[in-house]
């Protein structure tokens, strides 16, 4: 690695890691009331539309592969190959963003909305939150599939999308599968 | 043909990503968020002569000292060293031409100027009274400009991160060829503690507060107990970052003690990887201690016991650092210097600040004293004491690498005795009051107290005056000051280019030297 790419894969990480730790505050009050009022946790999990959330599991995951199918492609300078992968990538983000939002109209049409109970307020936060990331992923992904030069912004655009997944494999369980 | 002159003109100055100019734009904003924040400090202290509402009546009190702490926590303090000393010289000091991302290094100073204009609209559109804390449940029902604080504060969040993020890339990549980690200047060090507490404290202050503009607009109850809300949980994501925060003033603030210490007494300093090791440590317990904010906050003996023994580790680091700097006096040549007197100022706010920080630490003396004056009176000794010294020498010292000119040696003795002399004659008394039971944050108090509120408010005065005299003289020393290149003889690496530097920072490319030899310049 050079030193310059040396310098934006660091500032990436830097980014991830401030991330992380964005996202470890609404974390660390989830575990809290979780303790607190396990009880609410149980009955709000059981709420949640299951098979929403289990499609956008798959839909993420396999971006995830997508995109890194893209890098290996555009290493092997097949570069329309790495476009198509990158357009299949943020069709499975807008998808993703599509299910999720869809899900949210069928809370609110049954009265579950942002300050009617703690879990469904850390809910809305914290997919909240993480829809916002995924919109800035797919900003960042249209950036490097509408760019000339890929070797370096590629890898770097994928480490952050990648992060974005590995967030929603968080929330996934905490939201949908685990209950207290 | 120095950075000054090299490109004229207002948007050469605005849309600069010269490091050095950038640096010259924090130091010009921080001063003035530095007036302002000591105007309403200095109501605040007026106000108090006497015992009923002199100046102002409670709900104004409320409010200005809200503001105060806002202001002076996140628009001065928080940049003033790293944002605007750490700009001009971490590249200067590494031998490199500008930092590992000029165009986002004045991104990070626009984003700071946003924020703070953000938060002095928050000031006019009816000003803020929830203490400088945002405790919950008060902040999110408080009928006061709460969410444009905190959205104000949270902007200049995401420019500390992005100076974080900017100084680590520098310090990783830009090193001048063959400097080594253990070749950087100490002040080099200070800054990337500095910079990784920055980046990673940051983001849950950030998200700390907009959960309290949320709630606050919306009554979502996250921190609320009558909608099953714990506004505990505020406080421990609140001090998560707030503590570590008092790193990020007071390590840029020793980068610079060290600095000076070793170039006022022509000698290299002792302990360097002592030095280097507290400040790593110092970056990293500081993570693990915020739970003694919280001691009477229903905290149970266990983890209050553990918060105290880990916050008195940083006691350690920071006496490793005391006698560092002491022993590096001892056996040198010293030049009693006004950066050098301001540092004696630092070393002993610094003991004191730090042993009574000791004493707060422990659970069953912090019981006695915790929400009084004594706290009020501990955090500003080695905080604000600590960051504003440190801020001065480093003005001193660096003056006339950033202009190129000499100020009066005569008056600046003067006005640091005045700002020494002012400093502690405000808050030791107040060390008095907390311990006698006066709590903090009152507009009102019985007439036992208002001989120790008197003499704090004539320190507070005495204080005023000294650093308008520093404004003073300085300023007459921008125009008029004799010209100079390395007044101090100092060896460090941002001398060895002219005073002020050119444009790219060397006439030829920097080579790899010694920061510290003295040896050589003694010869």
């Amino acid at each position: 690695m050079n030193n310059e790419t040396r310098r934006y894969h660091l500032a990436v990480w830097i980014v991830i890691a401030s991330e992380a730790l964005l996202f470890a505050g609404l974390f660390a009050l989830y575990w809290s009331y979780r303790a607190e009022v396990p009880s609410l946790f149980a009955s709000g999990i059981t709420q949640d539309v299951h098979w929403i959330g289990a499609l956008n599991t798959f839909l993420l995951l396999t971006s995830s592969f997508s995109i890194a199918w893209s890098i290996l492609q555009t290493r092997n300078g097949r570069r329309r190959a790495a476009t198509v992968s990158l357009v299949v990538t943020l069709a499975l983000g807008a998808a993703f963003l599509v299910f999720k939002l869809l899900e949210w109209g069928m809370h609110a049409r049954d009265g579950l909305v942002p300050g009617s109970s703690l879990f469904f307020t850390l809910y809305y936060l914290m997919t909240g939150l993480h829809a916002l990331h995924v919109i800035a992923g797919m900003t960042l992904v249209t950036w490097v599939t509408l760019r000339r030069e890929r070797d370096l912004a590629l890898p770097l655009v994928a480490l952050y999308w990648h992060f974005v997944d590995v967030v929603w494999v968080f929330l996934w369980p905490m939201f949908y599968l685990a209950k207290p | 043909m120095s950075f000054w002159t090299h490109e004229r003109g207002l948007t050469s100055w605005l849309a600069t990503r010269d490091h050095k100019r950038i640096g010259i734009l924090y130091l010009a904003t921080v001063l003035v968020f530095l007036l302002i924040g000591g105007i309403f400090a200095l109501v605040l202290r007026l106000s108090l002569v006497t015992p009923n509402n002199a100046l102002v009546d409670a709900h104004t009190y409320d409010k200005l000292f809200t503001q105060h702490g806002i202001v002076m926590v996140w628009l001065f303090m928080i940049p003033s060293i790293p944002s605007a000393f750490g700009n001009f010289l971490l590249p200067l000091m590494i031998g490199a031409r500008d930092v590992a991302f000029p165009r986002l290094n004045l991104a990070s100073y626009w984003i700071f100027v946003t924020g703070g204009i953000v938060v002095l609209v928050a000031l006019i559109a009816g000003g803020v009274d929830t203490g400088w804390t945002f405790y919950t449940p008060y902040s999110t029902a408080a009928p006061t400009a709460v969410t444009w604080a905190v959205i104000g504060v949270f902007i200049t969040g995401i420019s500390s991160i992005l100076t974080g993020l900017n100084f680590i890339a520098t310090i990783h990549t830009m090193r001048v060829a063959g400097m080594r980690w253990r070749d950087l200047p100490l002040f080099v060090w200070n800054l990337y503690s500095t910079s990784i507490i920055l980046v990673l404290a940051t983001p849950v202050l950030g998200l700390a507060l907009l959960l309290v503009g949320a709630d606050h607009i919306w009554a979502l109850g996250l921190f609320e107990p009558a909608q099953g809300g714990d506004p505990v949980l505020f406080q421990h994501l609140f001090w998560f970052y707030s503590h570590p925060a008092v790193y990020i003033m007071i390590l840029p603030a020793m980068g610079v003690v060290a600095e000076v210490v070793s170039t006022f007494s022509h000698k290299r300093p002792a302990w360097y990887g002592a030095i280097v090791f507290a400040s790593i440590g110092i970056a990293l317990v500081g993570f693990l201690t915020w739970g003694h904010h919280m001691f009477v906050a229903g905290m149970s003996t266990f983890d209050s016991g553990l918060f105290g023994v880990l916050s008195m580790l940083v006691a350690i680091f920071s006496a490793i650092k005391v006698f560092a700097w002491t022993s590096t006096m001892y056996g040198g040549r010293i030049t009693l210097a006004t950066p050098l007197l301001y540092i004696f100022t630092f070393i002993f706010l610094f003991i004191f600040g730090g042993m009574s920080g000791v004493a707060v630490a422990t659970t069953s003396l912090d019981v006695h004293w915790h929400d009084t004056y004594f706290i009020v009176a501990h955090f500003h000794f080695i905080m604000v004491g600590g960051t504003l010294t440190a801020f001065l020498a480093a003005l001193h010292y660096w003056f006339p690498k950033l202009f190129g000119r000499m100020y009066s040696e005569a008056w600046a003795k003067v006005a640091c005795a005045a700002v020494s002399v002012g400093f502690i004659l405000t808050f030791t008394p107040q060390f008095l009051l907390g311990n006698a039971g006066m709590p903090r944050r009152y507009a009102t108090y019985p007439p036992q107290y208002q001989w120790l509120h008197v003499l704090s408010t004539c320190g507070a005065v005495l204080l005023a005056l000294g650093m308008l005299l520093t404004a003073g003289y300085l300023v007459v020393a921008l125009v008029r000051g004799k010209r100079v290149d390395n007044p101090w003889r100092s060896a460090s690496f941002e001398w060895r280019t002219s005073s002020p530097p050119p444009a790219d920072n060397f006439v030829d490319a920097p080579q790899l030297r010694d920061t510290y030899a003295y040896e050589e310049v003694a010869s």
